[in-house]
């Protein structure tokens, strides 16, 4: 109860708790940092050999890892940019936390969103609304469901888009935020709701502790 | 350990099977129990990102008197259009669906909130943009319609 405690923020939260806490039950083992406020998996998730286009300023296009620069951490995020609600809300959170942190360690956190929408997130769109939130980002979009399912998979993400009745179109998606090291390592995940503040420390917590592989 | 967070993550889930109306019952009664009376703060937009004709609108409802249901939401015309919107958790995933009316209880509080329910502005004539100021109008079943005044921040 401890853990549900110290992140619920609403109903909802509670819910998308109890989402994390039946996935990390196929987890055994007890690695990763202590002192974490997101989920910490109970065995290494390695999403070191996943890569998909990043449209980004930097990947331009290019096939790259999901998989932080040496020393530094990756932020990622499945989304969409049609997505009112919980999409920008989680960005914003997002921005907010690393705006806690010292000018030093900004550098070394990318924010990395992979749409779960690319028939409407177009290669403009979704560039401009990542660079909308963020000043280090990459944009990853590919048009091969089976790759995205792929990526999902190794995250422990999900996604649909179905199309309505009406002509419009309905999209799912879990909303969580994974921390990625540069090995590829999934270090801890944050349900929708998690404060920017606990955001923070646990990027505090994971860059102090990665000091090391910076050198 | 991990039996205990099952058991209290369950527990609360359940709470999301309550209707609001319910779930709202332990919220601070009315002093004067005069007709209904329907106050609305903090109400804000967020602005329309580059290219997205559409954001949302969140805002608190306080119904005192008695209880009332809101019906629908409007923004003008020239601004676009508005639905009342639910995000909702179903197997472990995030989407929206419309609700047509929520029914808010004597002395409780609607919450419009991110994750949660909200304003969806949709077919934006133009972007919203920060500091913007963007009327929405809220009907009531017994209230009436009531006009807020939400301003776009980020």
């Amino acid at each position: 109860m401890r853990i549900v405690n110290r992140v619920v923020r609403g109903v909802l939260t509670a819910v998308a708790v109890m989402g994390a806490v039946l996935t990390l039950q196929a987890c055994g083992g007890t690695d990763g940092p202590t002192g974490l406020k997101g989920f910490v998996p109970e065995s290494a998730n390695d999403v070191g050999g996943i890569s998909l286009p990043d449209i980004g300023p930097v990947g331009n296009g290019s096939e790259r890892p999901l998989t932080a620069a040496p020393g530094d951490l990756l932020l990622v995020y499945f989304g969409y940019t049609s997505c009112p609600d919980v999409c920008p809300t989680t960005l914003g959170d997002i921005r907010s936390a690393i705006r806690r942190l010292p000018a030093k360690d900004r550098q070394r956190v990318e924010v990395a969103m992979a749409t779960v929408d690319p028939a409407r997130d177009t290669a403009a769109v979704l560039r401009g609304y990542v660079g909308h939130f963020f000043s280090l980002w990459r944009a990853y979009r590919t048009t091969d469901p089976a790759a995205l399912r792929a990526a999902e998979d190794a995250f422990g993400a999900s996604s649909s888009v179905t199309r309505t009745k009406g002509g419009g179109q309905e999209v799912m998606h879990s909303a969580f935020t994974y921390v990625v090291d540069d090995q590829g390592h999934q270090l801890v995940s944050w349900p929708f709701g998690m404060r920017s503040k606990d955001m923070a420390a646990d990027l505090r917590t994971l860059l102090s502790s990665n000091q090391g592989a910076q050198q | 350990m991990k039996k205990q967070i099952i058991v209290g993550a369950l527990a609360l889930s359940t709470v999301i099977a309550i209707p609001v109306a319910m779930a709202n019952v332990a919220a601070p009664v009315a002093k004067a129990a005069t007709k209904e009376k329907v106050s609305i703060s903090g109400a804000w937009v967020r602005p329309s990102m580059m290219g997205k004709d559409m954001t949302a609108g969140y805002m608190k409802i306080k119904v005192t008197g008695t209880s009332d249901t809101l019906t629908k939401v409007a923004v003008p015309m020239s601004i676009g259009m508005a639905q009342l919107h639910e995000t909702v958790m179903v197997d472990g995933s995030m989407s929206m669906r419309e609700v047509k009316q929520v029914v808010i209880t004597k002395g409780a509080t609607l919450k419009l909130e991110p994750g949660s329910y909200h304003i969806m502005l949709m077919g934006l004539k133009s972007p919203i943009t920060v500091g913007q100021k963007v009327p929405i109008t809220l009907t009531f079943k017994k209230k009436g319609a009531v006009t807020v005044t939400a301003t776009a921040v980020e």
